[in-house]
């Protein structure tokens, strides 16, 4: 059974146009998939979908056999911790050292204050920020929050991670940086949702590509190039 | 697991307080300013109460009896309404004719005028009475009344006619004074709570996005709540302890110039007395604008 399930989603904002059209697709546990299309295509919206933070106008989303709109309200932090989030602006919170944000989401799940102690120090080594731990989101560059923002979202090893232009404020080292990392994570079994318009992040990883055009899958390929 | 992350969340309001100074500071100066308000009404509206109670405890009538009634008479019947104990009557006095003449050339100021009158009249012309004074002014009607029934035959006359206009007057304006003071404590009141609620509110707007990234890395509802009702109620304490030293500070002021406006205004004293009461109210004011205003404000936020 796959991990995420579109069956004929349509999504339309209130009084707007149409942002996605009928989406069939799956996406299987470990996978690495890139969603690539213009600005405004929907790209965010789908992964929205996916973590709920917006429900299906028309159609189901599943997570395994559960369909996503049926989750209640009160529920739905417990079902986001299924997922590790980062976005084009890292969103640490800005009254956090850069370990307190990475802590805070073990915190919020209650973990004990050992584990927190053991496991985020471990996180910020991978992301290499072990010298900037006690920093404020402020007092780093940009790469350095998304590598924060990206250790603040697996440290509790979701079973996927939704990354959002995440390298579309970066310089081209710092965007190397995190889509190694991202590979990285991948390979430790979390499966990856990267929604991108930036051509060399794609052509970078080169696996899976579903290509959005005015709110429609015009192309899903298992190994895909932009160009393609 | 609750126990730990309860105390999470306290701990987070506690951050959120130190460390965003300037909205704390900014928070606290605005609802300290409002507590004030409300600390100066409920202050101003115990001395108002006060004072008509003292205006009241000022105001009495006399009984004027017969000259032919003997003294020992008089205070019989003063002793046997003492011992009824009767509620329309908090105190009841007598003054007999030669403590009448003194306290009539006392209030005349020993007048040269007044003086050669009595003189010219040969013997005090003051009778024996009994000075009344009622629990309630509402309440004089009916003992006059009473007086001019039950011992018609030893009276000669009351000053209650002669001052029922007065006494009715002044019933009257206290009466509005009171109401007055309660319908602007009651404005102020509700004025310093909308304002304190509009700057919480406001505090919390400045968090709005810190809102979504938490719910984003799976905190619930509670666990977002939490900390932010607490940093309310720690806004609503600090400010009232600000409030509450400016206002001390400034009763101790403005006592000095409130004595020399008027003689037997006590500010300080007053205050002394009450400010169990004004203290109280300011913090517990402080301590429900702050919870019940950022409650509401994070309600909002969270209704996604």
């Amino acid at each position: 059974m796959s991990l995420i399930r579109f069956e004929n989603v349509s999504m339309v904002y209130p009084q707007g146009a149409p942002i996605l059209r009928d989406l069939n697709f799956e996406i299987e546990q470990g996978d690495f998939v890139s969603v690539i299309g213009v600005s405004g295509v929907g790209k965010s919206t789908l992964l929205k979908l996916i973590y709920a933070e917006e429900r299906p106008t028309e159609g189901r989303v599943f997570f395994g056999e559960r369909d996503v709109s049926t989750i209640k309200k009160r529920l739905l932090p417990f079902y986001r911790r299924n997922f590790g989030t980062v976005f084009q602006d890292s969103k640490l919170l800005d009254n956090k050292t850069i370990y307190e944000n990475v802590a805070y989401a073990l915190e919020v799940q209650g973990k004990s204050s050992a584990q927190i102690g053991e496991e985020v120090p471990k996180i910020l080594e991978i992301v290499g920020l072990s010298h900037q731990y006690d920093k404020y989101p402020g007092q780093v560059s940009g790469g350095e929050a998304q590598r924060a923002s990206l250790a603040r979202a697996v440290i509790h090893r979701p079973r996927v991670l939704v990354a959002d232009e995440p390298t579309g404020n970066l310089d081209p080292n710092a965007t190397w940086n995190i889509m190694q990392l991202l590979l990285k994570i991948n390979e430790f079994g979390t499966t990856v949702i990267l929604a991108t318009h930036d051509t060399a992040t794609v052509d970078f990883v080169q696996r899976r590509v579903i290509v959005l055009q005015d709110g429609s899958i015009v192309s899903d390929k298992q190994r895909g190039m932009y160009e393609d | 697991m609750k126990t730990l992350k309860f105390a999470r969340a306290i701990k987070e309001g506690f951050l959120n307080f130190y460390r965003d100074k300037w909205l704390t500071l900014a928070t606290i100066s605005v609802m300290a300013l409002t507590l004030f308000l409300i600390g100066v009404t409920v202050f101003l509206g115990l001395a108002v109460h006060q004072t008509i109670a003292n205006i009241e405890k000022r105001i009495n009538i006399s009984i004027y009896f017969n000259f032919d009634v003997p003294e020992d008479d008089i205070i019989a019947i003063q002793k046997s309404l003492e011992e009824k104990n009767l509620s329309e009557i908090q105190k009841i006095e007598f003054v007999s004719r030669a403590q009448a003449l003194e306290q009539f050339k006392t209030y005349s100021d020993n007048d040269p005028d007044i003086l050669d009158a009595l003189d010219v009249v040969g013997e005090n012309p003051l009778p024996d009475a009994l000075v009344i004074t009622a629990a309630d002014t509402s309440n004089y009607e009916s003992i006059n009344t009473f007086f001019e029934e039950e011992y018609s035959a030893l009276i000669s006359n009351t000053s209650y006619r002669k001052n029922k206009g007065t006494i009715s007057q002044v019933r009257d304006r206290m009466i509005f004074v009171r109401n007055a003071t309660s319908f602007l404590s009651i404005l102020f009141i509700l004025i310093a709570g909308l304002v304190t609620f509009n700057t919480v509110r406001m505090s919390i707007y400045a968090h709005r996005k810190e809102f979504e990234v938490m719910r984003l890395v799976g905190a619930s509802n509670t666990y977002v709540k939490i900390p932010v009702i607490f940093e309310g109620i720690l806004y609503g304490l600090a400010s009232a302890i600000c409030a509450v030293i400016v206002l001390i500070v400034l009763v101790y002021l403005v006592d000095p110039f409130a004595k020399g406006i008027l003689e037997d205004a006590n500010i300080s004293g007053l205050y002394g007395s009450q400010a169990l009461t004004v203290v109280l109210s300011m913090v517990a004011g402080g301590f429900v604008l702050g919870m019940g205003s950022s409650y509401i404000a994070i309600r909002r936020y969270l209704e996604r």
